[in-house]
């Protein structure tokens, strides 16, 4: 058996000095005749060799330690299964069994913190949202699954897959050509191993809202701290406002928001105005979450089929919100002659989703933001009860006789009744025709195909608002649809003294058609039946929009594999690509992988110390195309007028000479392995250049267009990727492995613009986020500096660093702290990233735990500015330096201390701040104070996993059972805020929704993230 | 040996086949099957003709006048907004418009083209729309680009021209229109006069009164500028004869009943949130004054829900209003509450007191008191006032024409008489400094009510050097200043 206790079939046993030997079976079993005190060899591939001299014992039960020093094998590009040692490119693995302790679903989560240079990036826990991964800061990452470029991450079934392999580099992925210029993710599924088998995982996990952000409990909702006094006497407060710099808290009886619905119990009634520190957190739910997969496995002498089942069952942390998931796969091979085999893949998922929340800050229209527009202390419970005596009724109510809310209707009414829901469909699969000319010579014809639907709706109710927001319906779908076809020959000999020379080559060929076809419709003007919700039933004429595309791409490409004696490994890519996206005159783009490694332990063969050694090199350039239609000029829809169309010109100008270009990247690396494996690191410093992509440049709106995507530019990228093994405790019944990994991004902008002009700009945006009115903050690039700096509002100083007060200016005016916009205030990419380790084996314990962290890069958090604006976190009470509450009037002592200098004289000045003015308009007035260091270190993963031992069950004819009980998303153990760093949500920061550009620097008032506690249990029949 | 043959060939194979060809022919995939390619020259025009709807229903100028008040959030009317985007005003509207000259102008375009009308009046309406918008413009911003503006071959970082020079090139592109409409038939995406060309010269010579008269204190450096005597006079009096003379002429943006091209005001009313706006205390005091009880009260404003009858305006010096909705003033629902409601883009009553003011200028020859009285009056029936409640009007102490104080009287009127033509009224309020307002004891940005829009950050992006010169060149303090006046707004 191996480490892990699975059984190994096809494991060798032979009596040494004997020829005599026999191979295990299925069951990892085997029978052989030897003589008390013979020595038995027990080996197998990739496996270190173990030897027991027999003593008596008729059983003799041996484990072999999977050794990946020496004999390890990779998947690489095209799916070919390589030597480790022979790659002269950074590669890493991720084994699919560390996917099942936790039955991890997402495939980027499992990859978090696992491989050097690989950053997991994700959502917030409270959508389903998927994660995603930046890769030498890089988020365009392409993911194969057996040779099919998936369209998503989320599409892969991660209970079916054997290995994971990231490959970062050109040199590694040279033949990969276009989608794959940010790394590619290379996984392979099972496949059956002789015999048959059925294995059945069961879990069950519990998650909860964790990460929150930190509430005051001394002030109620309002916009000033009187009550209102009603013409009885009774006192109200402002149910109106959607802040929270109201009346404190002190148990006054008032008339809440509920006393005035006629006919409720609480109709007239007076309760204190008292907190309710958890009505926050009593809001999300505590959801479950269950997972059944079943996998099925027969393999033969010609055949080989595994099929995987898999169905998730997941409740949201916020109400009324789920998703269910099954996803089917089969893989299949089975040969038909001697020579032609066959192999067929399918994958396929269906999937619904209820009420996955809107991002963004605008997306707080319509559902529950608690750290925007909110009162402390309404109590949750009370809300859930939206509609009485047929009324909704929200707490945001107008006036005692005006019940439409000014902004809000209860956050139940919004999961409840506002749903969306979206159905997705999605398949991938191929068909591949391999043919055996000889030992030497094959070939094989792939049909490859990847479908998605996504088919949703979202509704805003009738009744929303009191009936004064008129009800809107509208529905979306989408299909990309993309085929492939490719082939390839493959040459393979050895010769030379010895056959030291090991030789192999491929020639290739790649067409890709790729289609996406997407509606969009919504109602206008409301609704006509009452309750019922279709396009048909509009006001007014509706909106639809229709957009489809196709791409086309080819590709040819030949590679050269040379290896001479175990020692030197040359391997060699060149690729042609084209596109149909580029000016036609010139849609061609060659590029190249060459990559050497030199096996120098080789030559060290008697020294103890070292294991093993290798150094290695490589050069490469990866293709880069323009997007589709940016070439020729058209004129845009833009509604319609009493029947007459209206039209514009496309803001984004074409550009008929838009053309592909090439990166162009070097790669060297050393990894070596000491005290017979027991110590190894592994370094790689990479450096590539980009120039001339096609990339979106702004222009001046004066010119007609808002921006043109031209070839221009520099830039270049380079760090350094360590991981470095170990393990500090190897017994028989003990095992503690350690891994630490952590890699450094520096990526360069050197051009922008190639002209020297200095008219033009040096400059480009990628994408801007407000504060209010006054303030953006931008993301920006700019010659000469790091990418994606964040530019924005920072205060005025002296020299030496005194902030500027004009005491002529009152506390809410922009002038009373004098700023200067435009200022460099953070970068959003890291300069650190990693992750920590750690297994413990006893016997049949597993126990396991997960750290990754990151140092460096920022975000803005518009949670902060609006939970600070709004009067609802913590900051925005206590006490200042006078001993009064921050919140009490300037002239009686309150407000909030700022000291700086005078406008004027130039002297030292104390000011008091209104705190209301301090929070809601000074602070956010410099972006300075709302943008958060990124840094973070964060316990992911804990599990403990147990091995039943065989004897409790075999006899019903089990194998194997396991059970696991684990935690995801555990403990963020350092952050500069509440917020999770990795859980920045990828909005753009000016838009709605979820497609946001990747860049994650800003999230948009997000939700909290999720912990997750769960118990997995395992059968193997 | 065979092996060697082998590689040698595959070595021949790939060489070839890699130099085989240069380019793939993809046919037309790539052209945008999304988007026409077809010159739509009517749904061009009628997409760029939005902006005088979009101008007369704007906001922020009705607060800096004080017309309206927010209900809840007071950052309209303590001048919470400094930066203004213009980009859609040339990436839409003035992008259009040229592009509709050069459709009309073009040899290989212009036949094609005609079926929208006649070549001479698309461009003739392209032309007018063009002077509207970078009229629009420059009274808002100041300096913005115009002679360089929308060539982006042959210049991608357009120069910010100096707003005398643009004013001065505006009437050449009103003249250049107006020289260009023939007898053919009319745009048929003119969705404000049908393709009516007579209405088209009204609205050339309407334009060319009001911005005349808007240089009545610069008129001086615009003879400078041009080498035209009595430049303010000389436009103004170009415009009158073909101007509109009526309030049945008054010039409309119409509305329609779908929700997609409706009144914005209707939307801020029926939307996803309370009205956040009212008609301001200022405005409906100055209204219900003792001395003018001016009956368009009850057009501009809606009875107060809690005390019918009357009429309350919202407070408009506040920081964090509580006030109960129920007990002020809302837009009259003849606004708020109806889609079609029309956008007012010139109106009569504007002109009229502009004559009012000529005479006074000694521009025009003429009765002030008249054309005074004839503003009143075609503002009374602009908003359906009664013939008996404007001859009662007119005998209020604080309304009878007093040529003591014939200049403010005529800008008290024309204040009154532009709502709801907010940056009209804003402008004139500029340049008459009458009435005096008080300014919001609170601002959140400087501390007087705005005499220009600030540019906004964006144009840092994509045009900095030029943004950086003209705010050197007009002595901004800041990109987004709102205190700077305009060259035309003396003392």
């Amino acid at each position: 058996m191996d480490e892990s206790g699975l059984p190994l079939p096809g494991a060798s046993i032979v009596i040494k000095g004997t020829q005599n030997g026999t191979l295990t079976d299925f069951d990892g079993k085997y029978t052989i005749n030897a003589n008390v005190g013979d020595v038995l060899s027990f080996s197998f591939v990739g496996y270190s060799n173990h030897e027991v001299i027999i003593a008596s014992s008729t059983s003799i039960n041996v484990t072999l330690n999977y050794d990946n020093a020496l004999e390890e094998v990779v998947v690489t590009a095209l799916g070919r299964v390589k030597k480790k040692k022979s790659l002269g490119f950074a590669q890493q693995s991720v084994e699919g069994e560390d996917l099942v302790r936790t039955n991890e679903v997402d495939i980027n989560n499992s990859l978090a913190g696992k491989v050097s240079g690989v950053q997991a990036i994700g959502n917030s826990g409270a959508t389903f949202d998927d994660a995603s991964i930046r890769l030498r800061g890089n988020t365009n990452v392409l993911y194969v699954v057996d040779g099919i470029r998936v369209q998503s991450a989320s599409d892969i079934n991660s209970a079916d897959v054997e290995s994971i392999s990231v490959l970062k580099g050109g040199a590694a992925t040279a033949l990969y050509g276009t989608d794959a210029s940010g790394g590619v993710v290379v996984i392979t599924s099972k496949k059956a191993r002789r015999g048959q088998s059925i294995k059945l995982q069961l879990s069950t996990e519990m998650a909860n809202a964790t990460n929150m952000l930190e509430y005051q409990n001394e002030y109620g909702g309002g916009y000033s701290q009187d009550f209102i006094t009603l013409p009885s006497g009774e006192l109200r407060p402002d149910y109106g406002a959607d802040q929270s710099w109201g009346p404190k808290l002190d148990g006054t009886l008032v008339r809440h928001w509920d006393s005035w619905i006629v006919g409720d119990p609480e109709y007239g009634q007076l309760r204190p105005w008292s907190a309710n520190p958890d009505n926050v957190k009593d809001f999300y739910e505590t959801a479950t979450v269950n997972k059944a997969i079943l996998t099925f496995q027969n393999g033969g002498e010609n055949h080989n089929i595994s099929s995987t089942i898999r169905n998730v069952n997941q409740e949201g942390i916020l109400p009324n919100s789920g998703r269910k998931t099954t996803q089917i796969s089969i893989n299949a091979d089975f040969k038909v002659t001697e020579k032609l085999s066959l192999d067929a893949i399918v994958n396929y998922q269906v999937q619904s989703t209820l009420n996955n929340p809107e991002l963004g800050y605008t997306g707080s229209g319509s559902f529950f933001r608690p750290n925007l527009w909110w009162q402390r202390q309404l109590d949750i419970h009370r809300l859930k009860d939206y509609k009485r005596n047929g009324q909704f009724v929200s707490w945001n109510i107008q006036s005692p006789t005006n019940p439409v809310p000014a902004f809000w209707d209860s956050p139940y009414f919004e999961f409840y009744e506002n749903r969306n829901e979206t159905d997705k469909n999605a398949m991938f699969g191929k068909v591949a025709l391999n043919y055996e000319f000889n030992e030497n010579l094959s070939a094989s014809i792939q049909f490859r195909r990847t479908f998605s639907n996504y088919d949703g709706f979202r509704l805003r109710a009738f009744g929303g608002r009191g009936g004064a927001t008129p009800p809107r319906y509208d529905e979306g779908r989408q299909t990309r649809i993309e085929n492939e076809l490719f082939g390839v020959l493959n040459y393979k000999n050895e010769f030379g003294a010895d056959d030291k020379f090991d030789f192999a080559s491929t020639l290739g060929f790649q067409m890709q058609d790729e289609r996406y076809k997407q509606t969009f419709a919504q109602t206008v003007g409301g609704l006509t039946v009452p309750g019922f919700y279709s396009i048909e039933t509009s006001v007014d004429r509706p909106t639809y929009t229709a957009f489809n595309t196709t791409e086309k791409a080819r590709a040819i490409f030949g590679n050269v594999n040379l290896g001479y004696d175990d020692l030197i490994f040359l391997d060699a890519t060149i690729r042609s690509d084209w596109s149909s996206a580029a000016n036609p005159d010139d849609n061609r783009l060659i590029t190249y992988g060459v990559s050497t490694s030199f096996i120098f332990s080789e030559l060290f063969e008697d020294a103890d110390f070292l294991s093993f050694g290798k150094l290695r090199g490589g050069i490469s350039s990866a293709p880069s195309f323009p997007g589709i239609y940016n070439i020729y000029d058209t004129y845009q829809s833009a509604g319609n007028y009493n029947g007459q169309p209206l039209f514009g010109i496309p803001s984004t100008k074409a550009n008929p000479l838009i053309k592909g270009a090439s990166s162009k990247e070097k790669e060297i690396g050393l990894e070596m392995k000491f005290l017979n494996n027991k110590i190894g690191f592994d370094l790689t410093y990479f450096n590539t250049k980009i120039e001339d992509f096609p990339r979106f440049s702004s222009l001046a709106s004066s010119t007609g267009s808002s921006n043109v995507l031209q070839n221009s530019g520099k830039e270049t990228r380079s760090g350094f990727e360590a991981t470095l093994n170990f393990t500090p405790v190897k017994t028989d019944n003990f095992k503690w492995t350690s891994s630490i990994n952590f890699a450094t991004i520096k990526w360069m902008v050197d051009e922008i613009d190639a002209t020297d002009d200095p008219s033009i700009p040096s400059t480009r945006r990628l994408d801007r986020t407000w504060t209010y009115n006054n303030s953006w903050i931008v993301l920006r690039d700019v010659e000469g500096q790091p990418k994606g700096n964040i530019y924005g509002i920072k205060a005025q100083r002296d020299a030496q660093g005194r902030i500027i007060i004009d005491q002529s200016a009152g506390d809410w005016s922009r002038n009373a702290i004098p700023v200067e916009t435009d200022q460099l205030i953070g970068n959003f990419l890291p300069d650190v990233t990693g992750g920590f380790n750690n297994v413990f084996t006893y016997k049949n314990l597993t126990l396991s735990a997960s750290i990754d962290f990151q140092i460096g890069g920022d975000y803005y958090s518009q949670s902060k500015r609006w939970a600070t604006g709004s009067g609802h976190s913590i900051e925005t009470v206590g006490l200042n330096d006078k001993g009064n509450s921050i919140r009490d009037d300037v002239a009686s002592g309150g407000g909030v201390r700022v000291d700086g200098v005078d406008s004027v004289t130039g002297e030292p000045v104390t000011r008091y701040f209104d705190a209301y003015a301090y929070f809601d308009r000074q602070i956010p007035a410099m972006a300075e104070n709302l943008v958060f260091d990124a840094s973070y270190v964060k316990l992911r993963q804990l599990s403990l996993a147990y091995r039943l031992p065989s004897k409790w069950y075999e006899k019903w004819g089990i194998e194997n059972i396991e059970a696991s009980i684990f935690g995801n998303n555990l403990w963020l153990i350092y952050a500069a805020d509440e917020i999770d760093p990795s859980e920045i949500e990828n909005v753009s920061g000016t838009a709605l929704g979820r497609n946001g550009n990747g860049y994650r620097w800003a999230e948009g008032a997000q939700f909290p993230s999720s912990r997750t506690f769960g118990l997995n249990v395992s059968f193997t029949f | 040996m065979k092996t060697r043959t082998k590689n040698i060939l595959i070595v021949i194979i790939t060489i070839f086949t890699f130099n085989s060809c240069d380019t793939v022919d993809f046919g037309n995939t790539n052209v945008n099957p999304n988007q026409p390619t077809e010159h739509l020259t009517n749904a061009l025009l009628s997409n760029a003709l939005f902006l005088t709807g979009t101008t007369s229903t704007a906001i922020v100028p009705g607060y800096y006048i004080q017309h309206y008040a927010d209900i809840q959030y007071t950052d309209g009317e303590r001048y919470g907004v400094t930066q203004f985007v213009y980009s859609t005003l040339y990436t839409t509207n003035l992008n259009n418009l040229e592009r509709i000259i050069s459709l009309n102008t073009d040899e290989a375009t212009r036949d094609q083209v005609s079926v929208y009308g006649s070549n001479a009046n698309q461009i003739a309406v392209a032309q007018l729309m063009k002077a509207y918008t970078y009229h629009h413009m420059v009274d808002r911003w100041g300096h913005v680009p115009f002679t360089q503006a929308i060539q982006p071959l042959e210049f991608s970082q357009p120069a910010f021209d100096s707003s005398d020079v643009i004013y001065d090139g505006i009437f050449g592109l009103i003249d250049t229109g107006l020289a260009s409409i023939d007898s053919g038939d009319g745009p048929t995406g003119d969705i404000m006069f049908e393709g009516d060309m007579a209405r088209w010269r009204q609205f050339g010579n309407t334009l060319k009164m009001v911005m005349a008269l808007r240089l009545s204190d610069a008129s001086a450096e615009m003879s400078t500028l041009s080498g035209i005597a009595n430049y303010a006079q000389t436009k103004f009096n170009e415009g009158t004869a073909g101007a509109i003379s009526s309030t049945s002429e008054n010039i409309e943006f119409k509305y329609t009943s779908d929700d997609a091209t409706d009144n914005p005001w209707e939307d801020r009313y029926n939307g996803n949130r309370a009205p956040d706006f009212a008609p301001s205390n200022v405005l409906i005091d100055f209204l219900q004054a003792p001395n003018r009880q001016d009956p368009r009260v009850s057009k501009y404003a809606a009875e107060v829900p809690n005390a019918p009858g009357t009429y309350v305006g919202m407070d408009n010096a506040l920081i964090i209003p509580t006030v109960d909705r129920d007990d002020i003033s809302f837009i009259t629902a003849d606004i708020a509450n109806n889609s079609e409601a029309p956008g007012y883009v010139f109106t009569y009553a504007q002109i009229a007191f502009a004559k009012a003011e000529a005479v006074l200028k000694g521009w025009m020859s003429g009765s002030a008191e008249t054309f005074y009285y004839e503003g009143i009056k075609a503002s009374m029936d602009q908003w359906n006032v009664s013939q008996g409640d404007y001859d009662a009007y007119i005998l209020e102490t604080d309304v009878v024409w007093n040529a003591a104080r014939a200049m403010e009287l005529i800008a008290e009127q024309k204040w009154v008489a532009l709502y709801m033509q907010p940056y009209e009224a804003w402008s004139e309020w500029r340049r008459l400094d009458f009435p005096v307002f008080t300014p919001h004891p609170s601002p959140l940005n400087g501390s007087d009510i705005p005499v220009r829009q600030g540019y906004a950050s964006g144009i840092n992006d994509s045009n900095k050097a030029q943004l950086d010169a003209a705010i050197s060149a007009q002595g901004l303090p800041t990109f987004d200043d709102l205190s700077t006046k305009l060259f035309w707004d003396k003392n």
